[in-house]
């Protein structure tokens, strides 16, 4: 089996392609995460977002104080559509015209 | 073919959980994790892109690699899931026996690079278009809707502690102690949180998942029963812990790699003994510790060259060219703090060297602060000033060892105590609407 | 294959022919267009600058659901649509990136009246004009999506052309191309000030820079009134949020996207399996202005899984992954605005295209080209010229906005 080293397991983010990332230009959080889909998958960040932080930061390609998280978007853990449904104030209840 | 069991039982198992057909012996305390591993299944999927198989690693419920289908319903967490009796459990997105991997090692010996992959020609871009859609996604549709209708219950409690681990634990107990109870709302079920110092007031099995600080209110629910639960508290304290982020090591991915921290909670929480070989990868202090607990030979990232195994970790190579053969591989990272609530609740966030984590004070006491992302600063303004105070404590607040926890929670209570004193609650707060 | 995602300190000419202020599809599109005339019929070459204030997709073209169709209720826009989805055909060889467009169709359900009418109304437009959508009974709608509760459906319409994208790398590949031609593309830079000139504008940047250009072209959507301001331009497009989500993603089981009339709800299936849904979210009861604001509401969660899980039971067990907000530049009848800005004919507006401007944008960058470029006219120009809205009154308004 090809030995690959993952930054992200949900999404499949190897170190590789985090590096590809970096060499084509991007050292933005935000940037990286859309480009790779590094964080997008349903752990959502969790695992990798810190490790990609700590990457950008011993390679010196931003400062610690500069780094930024990308957005911590709700939920932040599980919810089914059904039990949000519960939830609801204006549900339309017959079709209006 | 039948696996070696990697953890013995506490007692003779008296439950049986279906596992892709096969009958997996479980004790009363373990989750669907727990049992899986001490049976020695430790791959549970395969992953998205390089069809790679996947196990249970976390063992907390912060990664996105133990999702498996528990009667009917996709994608439920392993490690969250207590097992109960008969329940019929299936691995995702694994096809079958068949392995996948060897022929994506061949073709994308160097990665796959889904933005330029066969782009050219037309036609071939539209068969690869085709063939990832299949591959794509990890459960089937669930079965049915769930059996029960959705409810939703509103709290105001005049102290919500979000997290019933230790730190959570601790400071509930103190204020309870000082006349004032906090609503303590935890994910994992009641059935995962054995002990005798459980708080009176506890939402088990709720999962916190938002803070919207424009609606002025918190957000949980469960899915089992499936009940929508908003919070507006006064008082808000995140005993929510940290992450354990994964270590960039080769093959860190190989089903039986799993977090040392989660590994040792499991231990204590299930009453399990490891009957399997650990080796654990970390440095300082705490993988110092863990190591111990787990009765493990320690070894430091920088000493790894890979890690080996297909279908299992069986090993660490290091670089020095010993090979330490094992069962499983426990990683010790320096912990992440759980700060999405925080930042969600506006908090402002600062990177620490391990992780992300909010601002506070020595009590804990979180201030409002601009937004981190460029687009969403302006959001900062338009919102209300928040009808609650926001508190850290554990290892949000930046403690790591047991007694610097024991530390920011006590300050957390003496601080949140004078505070409750110079504001009394108004004579409806604690009532639930 | 080219990456160029722009950087914060790429340099920038002091003088440019056009300048584009905003990245996203739509000046990015647009940039990537004139530079292809610009070493052609347009002579001598064009200098282009595209000077975005984030980074890129971190705006409207990164924050939409990716739909694509052509069932609109006017023929100029069915015709515009037909053109973009054909572009759309072979895009991804063009820009060199995997654009992941699938044409699964888009299905619209009526379960009103008034809903059938608009339904019935369309298919004999587009049968008109060329596009094929038909009439479906519910049982027909069923047939194509298991899932749905069609007991409430009157009437559906099915158009197969109609599709979705991974809306991130049209705007990557544009922004890679138009790099490749001599644009320069900067990110992570703010116009802070806009200055006119005798000929042309100075921008004044928000690091101390200024360009000065002959030309610049408005391309920030919804947030293009703050610009237009400076130059007391005053034009009636408003932002309006938006909300949407993702849902866990699952092995493929929804080939269209389907858009509820009445509600205004929409969803289809992401490539990665993802359930990627939004709705019409009636305005908050506050009445306070959250146009420009960009954070989820839990109301908006409640309130768009109360009509999905009525409309397609099955997501009832179906799991949120993640929520997140785009703004939508909506112009008063629902027309962009397009074309040099009144008293200003050097500040070209590109703006106003009312939350379908992505799918839009194919078609629209190739034909402001030609029009920047080689000054040559299309019939929706004037429909969307910036000049209409002086006369007073607005002739028509485009009724199959969704969301």
């Amino acid at each position: 089996m090809t030995a690959r080293t993952f930054v992200c397991r949900c999404e499949d983010v190897t170190l590789t392609e985090i590096e590809r990332a970096i060499a084509a230009g991007l050292s933005d959080v935000e940037e990286i995460k859309r480009y790779t889909g590094l964080g997008t998958g349903p752990c959502q960040g969790k695992e990798c977002l810190s490790a990609l932080g700590r990457l950008l930061v011993a390679r010196g390609l931003i400062s610690p104080a500069a780094l930024r998280p990308f957005t911590a978007r709700p939920p932040v853990e599980p919810v089914t559509f059904g039990a949000l449904a519960a939830g609801a104030t204006e549900v339309p209840e017959d079709p209006s015209p | 073919m039948p696996k070696a069991p990697l953890l013995a039982p506490p007692g003779p198992p008296t439950l049986t959980l279906r596992w892709d057909g096969a009958a997996i012996p479980a004790c009363p305390g373990d989750t669907v994790a727990s049992a899986l591993i001490a049976a020695g299944e430790l791959a549970t999927s395969r992953s998205a892109k390089y069809r790679r198989l996947r196990g249970p690693a976390c063992l907390h419920g912060g990664c996105g690699t133990c999702l498996v289908r528990v009667d009917g319903r996709p994608n439920q967490r392993a490690c969250l899931t207590p097992v109960r009796e008969d329940m019929f459990v299936e691995p995702q997105n694994t096809y079958g026996g068949l392995d996948p991997t060897a022929l994506v090692d061949q073709v994308f010996r160097r990665g796959i690079d889904h933005h330029h992959l066969v782009v050219y020609p037309r036609i071939a871009n539209q068969v690869m278009q085709g063939v990832a859609r299949e591959l794509a996604g990890f459960g089937e549709l669930p079965d049915a809707p769930p059996a029960e209708a959705a409810c939703l219950i509103d709290h105001v409690p005049e102290v919500m502690v979000i997290g019933a681990g230790r730190s959570g634990r601790a400071l509930a107990a103190a204020l309870a102690a000082a006349g004032h109870p906090p609503l303590v709302v935890e994910r994992r079920p009641a059935a995962a949180l054995a002990g005798p110092d459980l708080p009176t007031d506890l939402l088990a099995g709720v999962g916190v998942f938002a803070c919207y600080p424009h609606e002025r209110l918190w957000a949980a629910a469960s899915e089992q029963p499936p009940v929508l639960h908003r919070l507006r508290p006064r008082h808000v304290v995140l005993a929510v812990g940290a992450h354990e982020p994964t270590i960039p090591l080769a093959n860190n991915d190989l089903p039986g790699v799993v977090s040392a921290r989660g590994l040792a909670d499991m231990l204590e929480q299930t009453g399990r003994r490891l009957d399997a070989r650990v080796v654990v990868i970390g440095e300082g202090a705490r993988a110092e510790l863990l190591a111990g607990t787990l009765a493990a030979e320690r070894v430091a990232p920088a000493q790894v060259r890979k890690l080996l195994g297909a279908r299992r970790v069986k090993g660490v190579q290091l670089v020095d060219g010993r090979t330490l053969r094992c069962d499983l591989v426990a990683l010790a990272p320096d912990p992440a703090p759980a700060f999405e609530l925080a930042a969600q609740a506006g908090a402002p966030i600062q990177f620490t060297g391990a992780g992300f984590a909010p601002v506070c004070d020595a009590d804990g006491r979180i201030a409002a602060g601009p937004a981190a992302h460029p687009l969403e600063a302006a959001d900062a303004q338009t919102a209300p000033p928040p009808p609650w105070t926001l508190w850290a404590v554990g290892e949000l607040a930046g403690a790591t060892t047991p007694a610097e926890i024991r530390g920011t929670v006590a300050r957390c209570a003496a601080a949140l105590l004078r505070a409750l004193a110079d504001s009394p609650a108004p004579k409806d707060s604690h009532a639930r609407a | 294959m080219t990456v160029a995602m722009g950087r914060a300190d790429t340099p920038l000419p002091a003088d440019v022919d056009v300048a584009v202020i905003g990245g996203g599809i739509m000046g990015l599109g647009l940039a990537y267009h004139l530079a292809l005339l610009s070493g052609g019929k347009a002579r001598p070459p064009l200098s282009i600058a595209v000077i975005e204030r984030s980074y890129l997709v971190s705006g409207a073209s990164g924050r939409n659901g990716g739909g694509v169709r052509m069932q609109w209720g006017d023929a100029g826009n069915v015709r515009l649509m037909m053109e973009s989805i054909e572009l759309c055909k072979d895009l991804a060889q063009q820009l060199g990136i995997n654009l992941w467009f699938r044409q699964g169709g888009y299905l619209f359900l009526a379960r009103s009246e008034a809903g059938e009418r608009r339904l019935e109304r369309n298919v004999q437009l587009h049968a008109e004009v060329g596009a094929p959508t038909r009439l479906l009974t519910a049982a027909e709608a069923r047939a194509i999506v298991p899932q749905l509760e069609v007991a409430e459906v009157r009437l559906a319409t099915f158009n197969p052309d109609d599709g979705v994208v991974f809306p991130w790398a049209f705007v990557w590949g544009y922004a890679a191309r138009a790099v490749e031609r001599g644009v320069t593309l900067r990110t992570h830079t703010s116009v802070v000030r806009v200055e006119p000139l005798a000929r042309g504008y100075a921008l004044h940047l928000h690091t101390g820079e200024v360009v000065r250009a002959r030309r610049v072209v408005n391309a920030t959507g919804a947030w293009s009134g703050a610009l237009n301001r400076q130059l007391g331009i005053d034009l009636p497009n408003r932002p309006h949020r938006h909300e949407i989500l993702s849902s866990e993603p699952l092995k493929p089981f929804l080939d269209p996207l389907v858009v509820d009339l009445t509600t205004g709800l929409y969803f289809s299936q992401s490539t990665r399996g993802e359930l990627v849904t939004g709705i019409s979210l009636p305005d908050a009861p506050d009445g306070s202005d959250e146009s420009l604001t960009l954070h989820s509401s839990l109301r908006f969660l409640t309130h768009l899984s109360a009509t999905l899980t009525r409309l397609m039971p099955i997501t009832a067990a179906m799991k949120v992954l993640r929520q997140w907000v785009g703004p939508y530049d909506v112009s008063p009848d629902g027309d962009a605005i397009v074309g040099p800005s009144p008293g200003h004919p050097d500040f070209v507006q590109v703006c106003g295209f009312t939350g379908h401007g992505f799918m839009m944008a194919p078609a629209v960058g190739r034909l402001l080209a030609r029009w920047l470029g080689l000054g040559e006219a299309h019939p929706m120009l004037a429909r969307w010229s910036p000049d209409r809205f002086a006369a007073g009154g607005v002739a028509r308004r485009e009724d199959m906005i969704i969301g």
